[in-house]
């Protein structure tokens, strides 16, 4: 997934605003897709894509908070920077509170935003990552049985196997070979690695 | 009294004359015989044979043949040889059953008038002639005096009459009763018979050199209205019927008779039972056989009527003198170039003198402004014609030089027989004034109204100017950046500094409109095209439509004549019209905000504008107020926007009003015909609003 390399997704009714963010944007190496309104945009929007989103707050048609909604059902991860001619505190808390990732007041210094733009893809870049993972840990539990699960949960509470087996009220050698299976569907060596894959999992979940 | 009377009656009853010897004159008594005898007048009867049978005692004074050699004998020897001839004929024709009437001479030189009658008997036959004869010159002098009279009397009829033409229809018809009477008096007037048939007007009277009344005739209609009966009278002075002063005034004016043997007119109030009356008297000289005075006859007319008749004029004429002299505006009549009435206040604004005025050197054009003089004149020749001009405004100069604005109301009246103009001039130089602060008003209003929409816009003129400054940026970082990283590429770097430049200009673009917005104006008429205030209008507020995600249609007429208006005023309403109309649809549905501004061309050259909403509506009850000042339908309103885009609209001499259809949201229109009006013009009920 790291090989696909990032692109910012601007979408500005003016023009000028678009053509200029271009430059700017290319400049730090970075692809640039403008569009000029909303619709356009949903259209043409593949979640798959990492990236971040510029938009204006303020366009006719669809205003940019309420793509910013759409944005956020169709894909939660990509981050949404919002630039406006005229920002007032109300707005800004509303455009935060909805899950923008920053707010940025036009006319901006170019470091301000590109550094927005690079945390932004960074950040992406990062939930990219982890949401594999925790698809890869989910995989994983998925193959186990209910017993195998039921005796998982106990094993990273670090029960020795013979107090499982007497709390669930079976034979220790059951619970032995139960443990290997375990150990052998979520690829890891030892118990101390499967209670830090499960951390990871109920971290990210 | 009563015993005189009694007397009276007793010797009339004891001269009555035989039937045999019936004689017309005989036949009317004591009375009239009295007045026969008196009487300045030949009276005379003849029979079938040419005999006179009576002839009264002037016919000795005036023919100088004593009566006994008259009476009983021919006629026709009393006169010259001329006058036989005419006699004869007039006689044969009188016997023929006519009533001539000739001049004869006598043979002593003087010259009579005749009148015959056929004398007839009981079964209407003819059998004989009667008649009076009357001295011409005697007469002819009497004539002159009472036409004079009359004549005074009708003049002053007449003048009244011109000058009051709303003097009521009764009176009218009363002062034209009594010309009609005065015309057949005056056509009967000096014969004797004529006066006798007019007696039922008249009350004839013989006085003595003591005022006594030697006889009195009155037609028994004045009697009843007067209430008093003539053979009461006979007899009495003055002095036992009126008051003192009364009395002696009519005593000297009998005496003043007698002395200077002058026929006299006068007009009295006489108090009598029946009331006050008004009395016409003519008193002239009865002069005995040798010419002597030897009574003065009166001839009283009753004349209350018209008296009140002259009253009620007199006073309907002060009443509008009191009118005219107390009025606020400057009244005045203008007969063929001369003032010959100027009110009070033509003194008081124009600075004249009323002698001034009425002078013949006064110059009635010098009133008028130089430019107004050609229309005064022109309007006066009109006016001369007899046409009516309307109400119209002129510049009149006082004696200062002083110029006065005013509109004048001229009117044809008949004034003094002739055309004559009068006129009500109103000064309205304090309502110009008046008009000229609201209009400044109006433009001070109008601009503070500006400045409150342009801060209203100024957050959408901040975004709007922020666009081109955060692209210049962009482009200018980005090109800074590309030469950072030794990374030129010519023709991008190209393309961003042409768009920076482009990006500078829209930015001065926006900031020449804000200033253009704020700057300080004065109200400025040109030929404006409405298209494009339009275009201007709508790129002002751009911005906020795009902020509001509000969709303006255009749909604007080729064929619009430009109009002459004020550029800034109507696109401030054009302005108005738009917010008001953003602000309707601010709570509808993302796509129905839609916004539509037409113009179209309209019959006379008229253009209408056009702004749609496709919000809620109005309620017709709004529709009706919503131009009325500090009404508003809006949380935030202030109720002055609407009223001032009609006083701006109305100014303009055109229209505005509001629409509201089923479901398709407001419309507001307004009008402005081709030619602008000038301030002061408009309808005087928006004068009020704002």
């Amino acid at each position: 997934m790291d090989s696909i390399s990032p692109t910012v997704f601007v979408v500005d009714d003016d023009e000028a605003i678009c053509r200029s963010l271009r430059l700017l944007i290319e400049e730090i190496g970075l692809n640039v897709e403008t569009f000029h309104n909303a619709h356009d945009f949903l259209e043409a929007y593949d979640p798959a894509k990492p990236g971040c989103l510029i938009l204006d707050v303020r366009m006719t048609g669809m205003s940019g908070l309420e793509l910013q909604s759409e944005v956020r059902q169709m894909c939660v991860d990509l981050p949404i920077i919002i630039i406006t001619g005229h920002s007032d505190v109300p707005m800004a808390v509303q455009a935060m509170k909805a899950g923008a990732f920053d707010f940025i007041e036009k006319p901006f210094r170019d470091q301000v935003l590109l550094d927005s733009v690079q945390r932004a893809i960074d950040y992406n870049a990062q939930a990219q990552r982890e949401r594999a993972k925790r698809t890869d840990v989910e995989t994983k539990l998925s193959q186990l049985t209910q017993r195998e699960r039921q005796i998982m949960d106990l094993l990273v509470t670090g029960k020795p196997n013979k107090v499982i087996a007497y709390e669930l009220g079976i034979n220790q050698k059951t619970v032995d070979f139960h443990r290997a299976n375990i150990l052998e569907k979520m690829r890891v060596d030892s118990v101390v690695e499967l209670v830090r894959f499960t951390l990871n999992t109920q971290q990210t979940q | 009294m009563r015993k005189e009377r009694e007397e009276q009656e007793h010797s009339q009853h004891l001269q009555k004359p035989g039937k045999e010897n019936i004689s017309v004159f005989q036949q009317s008594g004591e009375l009239f015989r009295d007045f026969l005898e008196n009487l300045c007048d030949i009276a005379y009867e003849a029979d079938s044979r040419g005999n006179v049978t009576y002839a009264n005692r002037m016919s000795e004074v005036i023919t100088g043949v004593p009566l006994k050699d008259i009476i009983g004998k021919p006629f026709l020897p009393l006169f010259t040889k001329e006058s036989q001839q005419i006699a004869l004929d007039a006689y044969q024709r009188t016997l023929n059953g006519e009533s001539p009437e000739y001049d004869l001479t006598f043979t002593n030189g003087r010259t009579c008038g005749f009148k015959n009658e056929p004398l007839k008997n009981e079964d209407g036959q003819i059998v004989g002639v009667f008649g009076i004869a009357r001295d011409i010159t005697d007469r002819k002098r009497a004539e002159e005096e009472l036409t004079k009279h009359h004549q005074h009397l009708e003049e002053l009829v007449q003048k009244r009459t011109a000058e009051l033409l709303n003097a009521n229809n009764s009176l009218r018809q009363e002062i034209t009763e009594r010309k009609r009477t005065e015309e057949a008096l005056r056509q009967s007037e000096g014969r004797l018979e004529g006066i006798l048939s007019s007696l039922n007007e008249t009350i004839i009277i013989l006085f003595d050199r003591q005022g006594k009344h030697k006889s009195i005739w009155t037609p028994s209609e004045i009697e009843d209205r007067y209430g008093f009966r003539s053979k009461d009278v006979v007899g009495m002075s003055l002095s036992d019927i009126f008051p003192p002063d009364d009395a002696s005034r009519r005593l000297a004016a009998i005496q003043c008779v007698f002395e200077k043997g002058e026929p006299l007119h006068d007009e009295c109030l006489t108090h009598v039972p029946g009331g006050d009356f008004w009395n016409d008297v003519y008193f002239s000289p009865v002069r005995g056989a040798s010419g002597e005075i030897t009574a003065v006859i009166a001839f009283i007319r009753d004349i209350t009527m018209n008296k009140r008749a002259e009253q009620a004029l007199r006073e309907s004429e002060e009443k509008f003198r009191n009118l005219a002299e107390q009025s606020p505006n400057m009244i005045f009549i203008n007969k063929g170039g001369r003032v010959v009435y100027a009110n009070r206040r033509c003194e008081e604004i124009m600075g004249y003198k009323r002698e001034e005025f009425y002078s013949q050197g006064f110059n009635f054009l010098s009133l008028q402004a130089p430019e107004f003089k050609e229309l005064v004149k022109a309007n006066f020749f009109r006016h001369m014609n007899g046409e009516d001009i309307a109400p119209h405004e002129i510049t009149l100069l006082t004696k200062e030089g002083r110029r006065i604005e005013a509109i004048i109301t001229p009117k044809v009246i008949r004034y003094e027989g002739e055309n004559a103009v009068l006129g009500i001039v109103t000064d309205i130089s304090e309502r110009k004034l008046a008009e000229k602060e609201s209009q400044q008003h109006l433009a001070e209003l109008t601009r503070a109204w500006h400045i409150n929409t342009i801060g209203e816009m100024a957050s959408g003129l901040a975004h709007e100017l922020n666009q081109p400054l955060c692209a210049i940026l962009n482009y200018s970082n980005g090109c800074v950046r590309m030469i950072q990283r030794d990374n030129i590429e010519p023709d991008k770097i190209r393309s961003a500094v042409e768009q920076i430049a482009v990006q500078a200009e829209r930015a001065g673009d926006i900031i020449r409109r804000i200033r253009s917005l704020v700057a300080k104006r004065e109200p400025c008429r040109s030929t404006v095209d409405i298209n494009n205030i339009v275009g201007e209008a709508i790129a002002m507020v751009k911005a906020e439509a795009r902020q509001k995600n509000i969709t303006i249609h255009c749909e604007l007429a080729d064929d619009i004549r430009p109009v002459e208006a004020d550029r800034v005023e109507i696109q401030q309403v054009i302005l108005n019209l738009v917010k008001n109309a953003f602000e309707a649809i601010t709570d509808s549905e993302a796509d129905r905000r839609e916004v539509t501004i037409s113009t179209s061309s309209k019959e006379n050259d008229t253009i209408e504008l056009a702004v749609n909403d496709t919000g809620k509506g109005l309620l017709p009850e709004t529709c009706d107020r919503i131009f009325d000042s500090f009404y508003t339908t809006k949380d935030q309103g202030l109720g002055v926007g609407l009223s001032l885009s009609r006083r701006i609209v109305e100014a303009h001499g055109g229209q505005i009003w509001a629409e509201s259809g089923n479901g398709s949201g407001a419309t507001f229109r307004f009008t402005l015909p081709k030619e602008g009006v000038q301030y002061g013009q408009h309808k005087p009920h928006c004068v009020c609003s704002g």
